[in-house]
């Protein structure tokens, strides 16, 4: 008796889900296919049956997709978790791989694309969109921007704290105003987790900024 | 010719999706179709405003981005979504032509906006000069303990 891979949908667009649990329970596909419509739904019946993979549409109401995904990543990591969304954002895709995704995949896509990604998943591969293009916030090549979601005016203003210029000489010379340049510091303060001028300098000067 | 009263309808995509994914499908769509370069930084807003409020902040954001693409000469855009404990800041930057508040008439956009920001009891700010313009919102939250 061949191996059926326990499949669990999770989605609230009835009528997606249940064209797609028809498509997935045909019988050559060899797919035991249980459907839930939102978060709590998909954690009673993890419990209950135990699927092998769970195709999770990110945009659920309630406990969303990102949450469903983290919490099982935490407590049942054997179980693969596919997210579904229609949206081709780098962002989001990021964002799933990180909280432990096994794959993305857009509703868009056909049957075999599905087919191939449940595949690949089942054998320990991951399944995730070829990049697009950069999320934007990658277009600052400074990774502590990256990390600190800082924006090339606040690099650009943090390089100006570093040469010692006051709020005033800032504003003048980036052609700002004085409460603009205090709002971009009050964030990069906010951004960075620092209270006070001399820690800013200190974080300018440990990571040599 | 008959203008909707924008803030009644709420598009279905709102109800089912999280703000900061709307925000930035909706930006990377502009980026790729326009000439302007938009980035998009948020911290998470759910949680301190009704559906009611996050659907008017997704309009002025919708508004000021619109402006950019349509006034500004920009060839990049910063928007930010900062929270902090008593409110959170919006911040719209372009690096294109500024305009001159004392001349500029305002049209229902900017209009708009204001009534918005009126309603949340907040307050703006803008700068507006030769490196480009920057709009800062600020909104006092509410809380809503989840």
């Amino acid at each position: 008796m061949t191996y059926k891979t326990s499949i669990l949908l999770a989605d609230d667009h009835l009528l997606f889900i249940s064209g797609l649990s028809t498509l997935l329970a045909e019988e050559q596909n060899n797919y035991d296919i249980f459907v839930a419509h939102d978060g709590n739904m998909v954690l009673q019946m993890v419990s209950d049956q135990q699927p092998d993979i769970i195709l999770l549409d990110i945009g659920m109401p309630g406990i969303g997709g990102m949450e469903v995904l983290k919490y099982m990543n935490r407590v049942y990591p054997a179980i693969k978790i596919i997210m579904l969304s229609s949206y081709n954002d780098a962002h989001l895709i990021e964002k799933a791989r990180r909280a432990g995704a096994s794959g993305y995949l857009l509703k868009n896509c056909s049957i075999e694309e599905l087919q191939r990604a449940i595949a690949d998943v089942m054998e320990g591969k991951l399944s995730f969109p070829p990049i697009v293009h950069l999320p934007e916030h990658n277009a600052y090549t400074n990774p502590i921007a990256q990390q600190f979601n800082l924006t090339k005016r606040e690099i650009e203003i943090i390089q100006l704290i570093k040469e010692e210029l006051t709020n005033k000489q800032i504003a003048d010379k980036l052609f700002l105003s004085l409460f603009t340049v205090e709002t971009h510091r009050k964030n990069i303060m906010h951004k960075l987790k620092l209270n006070s001028a001399v820690s800013l300098m200190k974080f300018i000067l440990d990571f040599k900024l | 010719m008959t203008r909707r009263i924008a803030h009644d309808i709420m598009p279905p995509e709102f109800e089912k999706t999280e703000f900061n994914q709307l925000l930035s499908a909706y930006f990377n769509r502009l980026s790729s179709t326009g000439n302007i370069r938009f980035h998009f930084i948020a911290d998470e807003i759910d949680g301190y405003f009704t559906k009611q409020q996050t659907l008017m902040i997704y309009r002025i954001l919708l508004e000021l981005s619109t402006n950019i693409v349509k006034h500004s000469k920009a060839t990049e855009a910063t928007i930010q979504l900062n929270s902090y404990d008593d409110y959170i800041e919006i911040m719209v930057e372009d690096n294109g032509i500024g305009f001159d508040l004392s001349t500029c008439k305002k049209g229902m956009g900017l209009r708009n906006i204001e009534s918005r920001i009126l309603f949340f009891h907040g307050s703006h700010a803008i700068d507006s000069g030769e490196s480009g313009t920057t709009i800062i919102i600020t909104l006092p939250t509410q809380r809503h303990d989840l």
